[in-house]
């Protein structure tokens, strides 16, 4: 009997049994045939020469000259018999195997070597001040003690405190400001970071815990971040942005003409004190130490600073019901610290969030 | 290259919405990879067609790139992280002679983790980074995911014109590499197989047949038949949208113990022992009926010789069968058409076809297969 036909028919008789019970061979180890496996040891799979070697070889791109792919997947194609070798056989348990593994995966994704947390890239590189990382973290502080459901990695607050310090600065509406502060960290999901944002904006959702817990749609809090999925992770940002951008605006009106505001930093804590009165607003700010303010309006700048711990003041004249004025505070630190931006929002009436 | 460099620059530029900057310096580092491999290539630079290949090896590229930046961080590493371990999976052996998939799959985890950096090393050293050199952006990321897929499957040449996948090699150095204490059994594995090794290690029927299989495989280039064997019944059972039967027949071919295809597949034990039947009944109708003369061509079991029986058990099948199944296998010898023998025997073709797969399978009993 022709040895194919031999073997065809083991093969078809194994195939009408039961498989075995036990483990047999750990498929793949092809050790004792004598195949793949040995061969590489031979080989020295750490002593692998690269240079010696067409670098073509390396490619699982198809050839744009047909004749030329051809002759070579022939001459390259398995050359050792191995059922699992069979290219239909291996494309088929790989995709059947990896159908299985993703949805394991996706729940424990791994890390990369680089990184400590599973995180999301931002769509372009970090600004000057953000990479050069002395930027934020005297201002982080403050951010760790948010009221959150849960806390979020560094990566994930200073990108927030980063766009809200800029989205703060302007008049659009609040969910417009939630969808731009965290598209950097969603730039893949334009689309649950609309839905997400109007949710929250028309529920009135703040981020206080039990708010949180009853909203029906995040209903199921996770453990951490790292194992949120992605809807609760958008969720998590656009609260947290909120309480950041809430932090960094200082609204006052004829109905509320005082406001303090603190902001805890690594050299201690800020205190500002707004006081509006019809014709100046004055700003008051204590410094845990050296630094400096700068109030903005339409051409005209007010800087004052000093390079102790204590008190500075500036003032704006006549301002405008509705106009919104940058306040900067800067902070001296053992590196130069990037200013902190505040906004001031003198009102008819002050608005009253969440 | 520069033409090269400016279309990659333009695709990312068009399908990211990464900054200049950051598709430049991609676009860079991908056109100068291309370029290396299109001057060191002697296949390339004979084919006399570089600025194909350039096209076709630098469109591969981005496709990949794009991809991973598509799925962005969390669903790329899902994609790439299960990419690479259903590659090394059947080459990860745990200690135990016992494999088990979740045993597996934790090796895998440590396994990758390992390559990973290796992944990261390369990545620095072929694009000329610096040692500290990380992935910021989305994009960085992206492209350090599609390195990392196309570092894996590298074919790394092997003595006798063989090559294999490079993410092999390493799993195979990373199983060897275990605890000395588990490293035992990996020796009575490698011993028993060997034929002096441990009493207390036998090896499986299935194994002395495969075996057999591929020590016989290394003396005949050819393994085509098998290959269409194989792949005619993965076309079959596709066809009639058996995709569960495929998919057991793929994890039978692998040899893998039923607790391991129980679990890959998500059954219990009693939905597998159905789906083994149902197998069962498919493989048959295919051998039988469908592709009759297929197999039976390839099991030298074909009408030239008399279905493969030798002349004692043909004698015996034709004093077993019925007049009328006596000329149908007349008929059939002589080449009649299915019209011609069903008219002349007075039936339809589709009760024919049940009376001549009757007919191969009291065949089949005799000969046993």
């Amino acid at each position: 009997m022709n040895r194919d036909t031999y073997l065809i028919r083991s093969l078809l008789l194994r195939l009408l049994q039961d498989p075995s019970p036990t483990a047999s061979s750990p498929s793949g180890d092809h050790v004792e045939g004598g195949s793949s496996l040995k061969s590489s040891h031979q080989a020295g799979p750490d002593t692998l020469s690269f240079e010696t070697r067409d670098p073509l070889d390396s490619e699982e791109v198809s050839s744009p000259l047909p004749e030329v792919s051809q002759s070579q997947n022939l001459s390259e194609s398995f050359s050792l018999f191995e059922l699992g070798d069979i290219p239909a056989v291996q494309d088929r348990f790989q995709a059947l195997l990896k159908r299985r593994l993703q949805t394991e995966i996706a729940s424990r994704p791994p890390l990369f070597p680089w990184e400590t947390e599973i995180q999301e890239y931002p769509i372009d590189y970090p600004t000057l001040a953000a990479a050069e990382s002395t930027a934020l973290p005297i201002w982080m502080a403050q951010l760790r003690s948010l009221s959150l459901p849960i806390t979020l990695p560094d990566s994930v607050l200073a990108s927030l405190l980063e766009q809200c310090q800029t989205i703060v600065q302007t008049s659009l509406k609040q969910g417009v400001k939630l969808v731009k502060v965290t598209e950097e960290l969603f730039p893949d999901q334009p689309q649950a970071l609309g839905e997400i944002a109007r949710i929250i904006t028309t529920s009135g959702y703040t981020s206080d815990k039990y708010a949180y817990r009853s909203a029906p749609e995040l209903v199921k809090l996770p453990e951490g971040y790292e194992t949120a999925n992605p809807v609760q992770k958008i969720a998590l940002s656009m609260l947290a942005a909120q309480e950041i951008m809430s932090s960094l605006t200082l609204n006052v009106s004829p109905q509320q003409p005082r406001l303090e505001r603190e902001w805890l930093t690594a050299n201690g804590l800020l205190k500002l004190e707004v006081i509006y009165q019809t014709e100046s607003i004055t700003v008051q700010a204590q410094l845990p130490c050296g630094g400096h303010l700068k109030l903005q309006a339409a051409g005209v700048q007010t800087l004052t600073e000093r390079s102790q711990p204590g008190w500075l003041n500036v003032n704006l004249m006549q301002p405008e019901l509705n106009q919104i004025y940058p306040l900067e505070v800067g902070l001296e630190g053992a590196e130069q610290q990037h200013p902190l931006q505040f906004v001031i929002c003198p009102m008819e009436q002050t608005e009253t969030l969440g | 290259m520069e033409a090269l460099f400016q279309r990659l620059f333009k695709e990312l530029r068009q399908g990211t919405r990464s900054s200049e900057p950051n598709c430049r310096q991609l676009a860079e580092r991908l056109s100068q990879e291309v370029n290396r491999i299109c001057s060191e290539s002697k296949r390339i630079q004979d084919s006399g067609e570089i600025e194909a290949w350039a096209t076709s090896l630098g469109k591969h590229r981005l496709t990949q790139c794009l991809k991973y930046y598509k799925l962005g961080s969390h669903r790329g590493r899902v994609d790439l992280h299960s990419t690479l371990s259903a590659i090394v999976y059947r080459y990860i052996t745990p200690p135990q002679v016992q494999a088990s998939y979740q045993a597996r799959l934790n090796l895998i985890e440590d396994f990758l983790q390992g390559f990973y950096v290796e992944s990261l090393n390369a990545f620095r050293r072929e694009n000329q980074l610096t040692e500290t050199y990380q992935p910021r952006t989305l994009l960085e990321l992206a492209e350090y995911m599609a390195f990392t897929e196309r570092y894996a499957k590298r074919r790394i040449p092997l003595p006798g014109r063989r090559n294999q996948q490079l993410i092999i090699l390493r799993a195979q150095t990373f199983s060897k590499q275990q605890p000395p204490e588990t490293a035992v059994d990996i020796e009575q594995t490698t011993e028993g197989a060997s034929g002096d090794g441990d009493q207390t290690w036998s090896p499986s029927p299935t194994q002395l047949m495969r075996q057999q299989m591929v020590s016989q495989g290394t003396e005949i280039p050819e393994d085509a038949l098998r290959s269409k064997v194989i792949e005619a019944l993965l076309t079959y059972l596709k066809e009639k949208n058996q995709e569960d039967c495929a998919d057991y027949f793929t994890l039978r071919l692998l040899d893998l113990p039923t607790s391991e295809i129980e679990q890959i597949l998500g059954l219990t034990p009693r939905q597998r022992d159905y789906l083994q039947q149902r197998f069962k009944y498919h493989l048959i109708r295919f051998s039988l009926s469908h592709h009759w003369e297929l197999v039976h061509e390839w099991l030298e079991a074909d009408l030239e010789h008399n279905l493969g029986l030798t002349p004692q058990q043909w004698d015996h099948l034709q004093e077993s069968i019925s007049q009328k199944q006596v000329k149908l296998l007349q008929f059939k010898q002589q080449g009649l058409a299915e019209t011609e023998i069903a008219q002349a025997l007075g039936c339809t073709p589709n009760q024919l076809q049940k009376q001549w797969s009757k007919l191969l399978e009291q065949a089949w009993e005799i000969r046993n297969l």
